[in-house]
């Protein structure tokens, strides 16, 4: 399955996660900070299929920031931000930048853990179609570039 | 060196200067002056009681007065025999009398009087303030240049007593303006108007009508006499009675028998109708719209005094009064509004941490509970162990509504304006309440026109919706929740009104005050935000929100929202 990284500084939400996210058959890393993540997140190889990360952290943008550390180092990598109470309009500015979703921490009634999971899913799936678009689009252009240059010089 | 005469007339006005801050001693020089500069054998200086309407010697001086009272009284008539100062006092000319004997305005004090001068003292507006008058053993003892003398005299006689009045006056209004600024107890404040309203306008009574919003009415906030045992409870309407053509017009009214005026209704009186003489009122303007009315009346001496008018100069020193007043009130409420939102900014950043903090913690558990559930769900749990891991989830269920209910308390205040139709957004959410509570009957009524205001569509939902769903909580099946939309127009505005009625039990007088304070509540879920919130949002749109109902008999929410034109082509 898939290599993801939970980052959040809270130590009872990224164990809770990394659980339940195991269960599902994932390879969970941690970290517990922005620095920390950003320092895991480059020196991953290959790099982390998705990367869950809290928004609030040491600031209102860390979320942000480790979106932007993510896709530097692959820009197929699926981002999904954790908002807790008040950070949605971040965490719209993380969509924008290219983050695959977001999700709120506190939804009353609602089993969110699952709801990751689910949303966890469906980014693999994401992820996994951009990747063998990007093989087609690979693919496609070999053959054709390197005969269609010779063919130019004939 | 100069001649007698010219010395004569130049030296009073020159000794005039020294005692102009006294005006009694100034009063009694000038009568003094007057009897050397033309001759005179003795004079009086009489001033008007206009409660009474009479003239009233004030000083005397020359021959024959020592053993007599000062302080004679006579009634202001143009018939004979009331004496010659009545006669000025009631035409406002001066009057040359060679022969008192001939004279039938004559009243006989001395025996020895054969001719008399009298010229009234006239203050601004043309108000006859009262008489000096000479007279002298000799027949046709003064002519034009005695006159004229004289005429001088009085007219700085006037200018001294014009001139005492306004430096009272002025004190006063200082005095007051001072206290209005330090004012801390605005019932006492409002009190402290009437009494200096009624003091320097000689009134017998002075009442204060405020415009309370919520009910669209002015309410007796301050009086004096009769009117004190109504404070809170007497009311006008908007254009009811001379009061309410006051409030609704913005312009002063002032009467001389009230009972006459097709305006006057006689509502709410400090003084029977028969015994009032005068009667004036001006609107407490604030900035934008009339605060309310300040009212004073005069009584009638006696059947007999003639009316005592109130006069240009008064209307003016009213409006200054009712000015400063205006200025006070809206400092206390702009203050009481500042004061509000800060405090709700602060709660507001301080609940935005704090909720954050607990969201994340409460987060963390929720994964914990989960995981915790999934390991043990392979064994046999006892019921006992079943029902704790559920007590535990419930538990953070409702933390996390909580954390939502902060959440809207403190986005209460920020809006997104549009245009909206008010009775369109109410009829609606009534309908919904309607469906999802069959066993409570729901009436609504709507004006004709449509009414908009310009509002946060989903605040406003969020509001009224709280209204109903507060009014539900405490209803049982049968009764009856009536919501009116209407729009009322005052100070040359249009104000949205939303009437919620409801036949429940209704809000204890004791927790009035307190149910649109935060953390608020007497239902057992929730922090008691709810009402609070309705008015953050209330208020952010300058609107507000009031309870009316009585206890036993259903509780009664009115808000009042700033209406607008319904928009061009819209269903209006």
């Amino acid at each position: 399955m898939g290599r993801i990284l939970v980052v959040d500084d809270e130590e009872l939400a990224r164990e809770a996660i990394k659980l339940r996210l195991e269960r599902d058959g994932h390879q969970v890393d941690t970290a517990s900070s922005e620095a920390e993540a950003i320092e895991k997140i480059r020196s991953a190889d290959p790099p982390y299929d998705v990367v869950i990360t809290d928004m609030v952290m040491e600031s209102e943008n860390s979320g942000l920031e480790v979106l932007k550390a993510a896709l530097l180092r692959d820009v197929l990598t699926e981002v999904i931000i954790l908002t807790a109470y008040g950070s949605v309009t971040n965490a719209v500015e993380c969509l924008k930048r290219g983050a695959y979703d977001y999700l709120e921490k506190n939804i009353p009634g609602v089993d969110v853990y699952d709801l990751l999971a689910l949303k966890v899913e469906r980014a693999m799936e994401h992820r996994a179609e951009s990747m063998a678009l990007l093989k087609r689009l690979q693919a496609y252009q070999q053959p054709i570039a390197s005969p269609s240059a010779s063919e130019g010089h004939d | 060196m100069q001649s007698q005469g010219t010395a004569k007339i130049a030296q009073p006005s020159y000794r005039f200067w020294g005692v102009i801050t006294d005006t009694e001693t100034l009063l009694r020089t000038i009568l003094e002056e007057g009897l050397e500069a033309v001759n005179a054998t003795r004079g009086t200086i009489s001033l008007v009681d206009h409660r009474t309407g009479e003239l009233v010697t004030k000083f005397v001086a020359g021959l024959g007065w020592t053993e007599r009272q000062p302080d004679l009284r006579f009634q202001v008539t143009d018939a004979p025999g009331h004496s010659i100062s009545s006669y000025v006092a009631f035409t406002g000319q001066p009057y040359l009398c060679p022969d008192v004997t001939q004279d039938p305005h004559y009243y006989p004090l001395f025996p020895d009087t054969r001719s008399e001068l009298a010229v009234p003292l006239i203050g601004r507006g043309g108000r006859v303030l009262g008489v000096l008058n000479v007279e002298s053993e000799k027949g046709n003892a003064f002519g034009e240049k005695e006159l004229k003398v004289l005429s001088a005299l009085a007219s700085i006689a006037s200018l001294a007593l014009s001139l005492a009045d306004y430096q009272n006056r002025e004190r006063a209004l200082v005095e007051l303006g001072k206290e209005l600024a330090a004012a801390t107890d605005i019932d006492a404040l409002l009190e402290r108007v009437t009494e200096v309203a009624a003091h320097l306008l000689d009134a017998d009574d002075c009442s204060l009508f405020l415009v309370d919003k919520s009910i669209n009415r002015l309410v007796l906030r301050a009086s004096r006499g009769l009117l004190r045992s109504l404070v809170g409870q007497a009311t006008y309407r908007f254009g009811e009675g001379l009061t309410g053509w006051v409030a609704l017009h913005n312009k002063p009214a002032r009467l001389n028998g009230v009972m006459g005026d097709p305006r006057w209704k006689g509502l709410y009186l400090e003084l029977n109708p028969e015994e009032i003489s005068a009667f004036m009122a001006v609107p407490v303007r604030g900035r934008n719209e009339v605060l309310g009315v300040l009212r004073v009346l005069r009584k009638r001496a006696s059947p007999a005094a003639p009316p005592y008018l109130f006069t240009d100069d008064e209307e003016e020193l009213l409006f200054t009064l009712a000015s400063q007043l205006g200025a006070a009130l809206e400092r206390e409420e702009l203050q009481r509004r500042l004061f509000t939102m800060q405090h709700i900014a602060s709660v507001g950043e301080l609940t935005a941490r704090i909720a954050h903090m607990i969201g994340n913690k409460v987060f963390a558990m929720k994964g914990a509970l989960k995981e915790l559930g999934s390991r043990l769900s392979p064994l046999p749990l006892s019921e006992d162990t079943q029902r704790l891991l559920g007590s535990v989830e419930r538990s953070l269920y409702e933390v996390e509504i909580l954390l939502q209910d902060l959440r809207d308390f403190v986005k209460a205040t920020q809006l997104n304006l549009q245009p909206l139709c008010l009775s369109d957004l109410v009829q609606d959410l009534v309908r919904e309440y309607a469906q999802e509570f069959p066993h409570i009957t729901f009436e609504l009524a709507l004006d004709e026109q449509p009414v908009w205001v310009k509002g946060d569509a989903e605040k406003l939902r969020n509001a009224f919706g709280e209204l109903l769903e507060n009014a539900v909580h405490f209803l049982k099946a049968g009764d009856k929740i009536h919501v009116r939309v209407t729009v009322s127009r005052w100070s040359g505005r249009r104000h949205a009104r939303v009437l919620i009625r409801d036949t429940g039990p209704g809000i204890p007088e004791r927790l009035k005050e307190q149910i649109f304070q935060p953390f608020f509540t007497t239902r057992a879920k929730g922090m008691g935000l709810g009402l609070a919130i309705v008015k953050g949002i209330v208020e952010a749109h300058g609107g507000s929100i009031e309870e009316r109902g009585r206890e036993g008999e259903g509780a009664l929410f009115i808000l009042t929202l700033p209406a607008i034109e319904p928009p061009q082509g819209g269903n209006g």
